[in-house]
């Protein structure tokens, strides 16, 4: 019955062995969908926060289990769940947990000293108080220092927050 | 033609397992289904409400008001939204009719859509809480704003029926203070 049911099938989408192709599937589906699920996510770039370093409308692979093993490092480029779990914040980790971070006329500091931060082209005018990390906490920022710092969607996430990093 | 023979011959094989399984399945699917109705009742809700708070063409005032109108049919009568920063006030349905008629007579075109949201029923399936991440991109004539907001909207199933009884922003990013918004 399977097999007349398969016949109906044109061959090619059925196969020379619809049986097989059926099996090939399923063998697919059980490696894609939980491997798209849980670790590695199709990524399109919402948005100019991380440029240029990450362009908008540009496709990227998000890698959700970059961070199971160790922490976020300063530098690193991390992927953030927004609310419903769906879509993705996609912020660069600038202050570590326990950290002081403040910006001055665009520089970053870190406990009181000044820090490279190579990936921008330019580093902007931002002006941010001093702040201090919880021990869970990190402080992540956006590339495009260009953007006004009240419209840039920086600040503070809670290590649990991060869901990964990006494998390209 | 080998191939088609083959397939008869296994026939009677194959159907002592291919009816179990399709029953097997409709079991789950049904049983799913059941399971699952609260949280389809407030998708379909929630696609609702995103559907009446767009805005694809020109409109007179006259339906701008009826689907304002409409989209307060989705709240509860005792309706509360906290919406952080901008410090909108929404307290009943008359609030939010007015909000909602405002916004479209303003924007020419506006499209609300879902960027994910998840749904969590509460112990007695009266009471649910849903996450959402949510795009507005509102066109007028002089500019485009795109708009992502977050936030937790709390559901209440009234007479059978699932209606949204609060909204409030929430932020995965928690924002500093900066200095603009220290000074004094």
């Amino acid at each position: 019955m399977f097999q007349t049911f398969m016949n109906r099938w044109p061959r090619w989408i059925a196969g020379r062995d619809p049986r097989r192709t059926a099996v090939r599937i399923l063998l697919l589906a059980a490696i894609c969908i939980p491997l798209f699920r849980f670790t590695l996510r199709p990524t399109i770039i919402h948005g100019i926060s991380m440029e240029p370093t990450y362009r908008d409308g540009s496709l990227h692979m998000a890698n959700l289990m970059q961070f199971r093993r160790r922490d976020p490092r300063r530098g690193e480029v991390v992927v953030i769940r927004m609310a419903g779990g769906a879509s993705l914040y996609l912020k660069r980790v600038v202050g570590l947990p326990g950290e002081r971070v403040r910006f001055q006329h665009g520089h970053l500091y870190i406990n009181g000293a000044a820090q490279p931060e190579p990936y921008l082209a330019d580093k902007g005018a931002w002006l941010m108080p001093e702040l201090t990390l919880g021990l869970d906490e990190y402080f992540i920022a956006g590339d495009n220092r260009m953007i006004p710092m009240q419209q840039h969607s920086l600040g503070v996430v809670r290590r649990e927050q991060i869901a990964g990093g990006l494998l390209f | 033609m080998s191939a088609h023979v083959a397939g008869s011959v296994r026939t009677g094989g194959i159907r002592r397992y291919v009816f179990p399984a399709l029953a097997m399945v409709i079991v789950v699917v049904l049983a799913a289904n059941r399971l699952f109705r609260d949280e389809r009742q407030i998708d379909r809700a929630f696609q609702a409400a995103l559907t009446l708070g767009s805005k694809t063409e020109m409109e007179s005032a006259i339906v701008s008001a009826a689907r304002a109108a409409e989209l307060t049919t989705l709240f509860s009568t005792n309706l509360t939204f906290r919406l952080g920063s901008s410090g909108m006030t929404v307290r009943n349905r008359s609030d939010l009719q007015t909000l909602a008629y405002r916004a479209r007579t303003y924007a020419d075109t506006i499209r609300v859509k879902s960027l994910g949201h998840s749904i969590e029923i509460g112990t007695h399936r009266s009471e649910a809480r849903m996450d959402a991440s949510i795009e507005a991109v509102v066109q007028t004539q002089e500019h485009v704003d795109r708009e992502v907001g977050e936030f937790r909207i709390l559901w209440k199933k009234e007479d059978g029926t699932w209606r949204i009884w609060h909204v409030e922003a929430i932020e995965t990013i928690r924002r500093p203070r900066l200095w603009d918004e220290w000074a004094p």
